[in-house]
């Protein structure tokens, strides 16, 4: 469920300028981790940084990985 | 996702998932593709964390959708080459401006024009929209000093040139060639995918798979460097098309070459773009040493005759045509 909620998230930051603008601006992973649980809290998102961590490892992984899908 | 909602954003990658081609987008933000090849360009952008966790997917309509509320900068100038014959320096030299955009073999591209290698349905009328839309988004100012687009293409974009003709009609086109026996010990010492069987199609070489497999890898190397040379002369009156060798470089940039793309610069950015001259174009942190002589000796007499048997004969040609 926590994850819909990422996604559900993740989908307001791709419509919100100034959110990705703040989020864009993190290069430390721990950081911007953090920094997306709670701006997704702030806003009625509830999901945790375990969450967060394992949409980015998913995602990393299918990057790394598509070379083999081309 | 709204078209409105990509604009700033850029497509990275196009893949396919069943029939239908996707878009991977990623936030450049102030990046400039100034990196030798764009692909580096998207390896610095994936190094931020946001890209990874927010990079969005559309389906391949949304770059249409995105080019009629967002249009991009119109191509200037594109640039195709044999490969191995100074086309990086030629972008390198142009992106040192901040008034121009230059993508250099950016893999979105490849993957539109090569679209028919793995999907035989794809149309070229398909091909022509998806690569109008792409280039428009990759063309999108995300600087105000940005005023012209220019497009190295991959080597053997060469073959799809009256496809590109027909998406950009008009635009100026280069090609780059050199001496073919320094463009193949170039390939001895490192490969290039396109130098293997099954990368570019077989039957552009009048091969089948199987026998382009069975060729040596060096006769296969000349056969392609010998098709790309066949297939600028053959579409030389194609648009607007300047042939350079790279002997020329890098002064016919200066007198010859600006003057084709239509573009003028100040006395300032002329000296900025001579600047790059001095370095490595593919490595900019080392500098620049001609490896002309180098190259010339490090072929094996086989490597030597191929060369000249198979690209000899297209070489003067081009030369011919230059020089005319």
């Amino acid at each position: 469920m926590s994850q819909e909620n990422f996604e559900q998230f993740k989908q307001l930051v791709l419509q919100d300028t100034a959110l990705q603008q703040q989020l864009r601006s993190i290069s430390d992973r721990d950081q911007m981790v953090a920094l997306t649980q709670r701006l997704g809290a702030e806003r009625g998102y509830s999901f945790t940084t375990e969450d967060v961590w394992a949409a980015l490892h998913a995602s990393q992984r299918e990057w790394i990985e598509r070379w083999l899908q081309r | 996702m709204k078209a409105m909602h990509l604009v700033g954003w850029t497509p990275i990658r196009i893949f396919w998932r069943g029939l239908e081609p996707f878009v991977d987008w990623v936030l450049l933000g102030d990046q400039r593709p100034t990196e030798p090849f764009f692909e580096q360009t998207i390896g610095h952008a994936m190094h931020l964390p946001f890209n990874i966790l927010f990079r969005q997917r559309t389906p391949v309509a949304a770059l249409k959708e995105l080019q009629q509320i967002n249009p991009g900068v119109p191509p200037k100038g594109f640039i195709f080459h044999m490969s191995r014959c100074g086309s990086t320096l030629v972008s390198q030299m142009l992106a040192s401006l901040p008034r121009n955009i230059v993508l250099s073999e950016a893999p979105p591209i490849d993957s539109v024009l090569r679209a028919y290698a793995q999907f035989p349905h794809v149309t070229d009328e398909q091909r022509i929209d998806w690569l109008r839309g792409l280039i428009s988004a990759l063309g999108q100012r995300r600087h105000e000093a940005e005023q012209d687009l220019f497009i190295k293409f991959d080597s053997w974009h060469l073959l799809d040139l009256p496809l590109i003709e027909r998406a950009f009609p008009g635009v100026p086109w280069i090609f780059l060639y050199r001496e073919p026996v320094e463009v193949m010990a170039s390939h001895l010492r490192n490969r290039g995918g396109q130098m293997l069987p099954g990368y570019i199609k077989p039957e552009w070489l009048d091969l089948n798979l199987e026998t382009a497999s069975r060729l040596s890898l060096d006769e296969y190397c000349a056969r392609v460097l010998a098709k790309f040379c066949e297939t600028a002369l053959q579409h030389k009156d194609v648009g607007r098309s300047l042939f350079v060798n790279y002997r020329q470089l890098p002064d016919i940039f200066f007198s010859s070459l600006l003057d084709h793309f239509q573009v003028s610069y100040t006395p300032d950015e002329l000296e900025q773009m001579r600047r790059v001259t001095q370095f490595n174009a593919k490595s900019p942190g080392m500098n620049f040493t001609s490896d002309t002589a180098d190259k010339q000796q490090a072929v094996t007499e086989e490597i030597r005759q191929l060369a000249a048997r198979r690209v000899g004969p297209l070489y003067e040609q081009l030369e011919a045509e230059r020089t005319a």
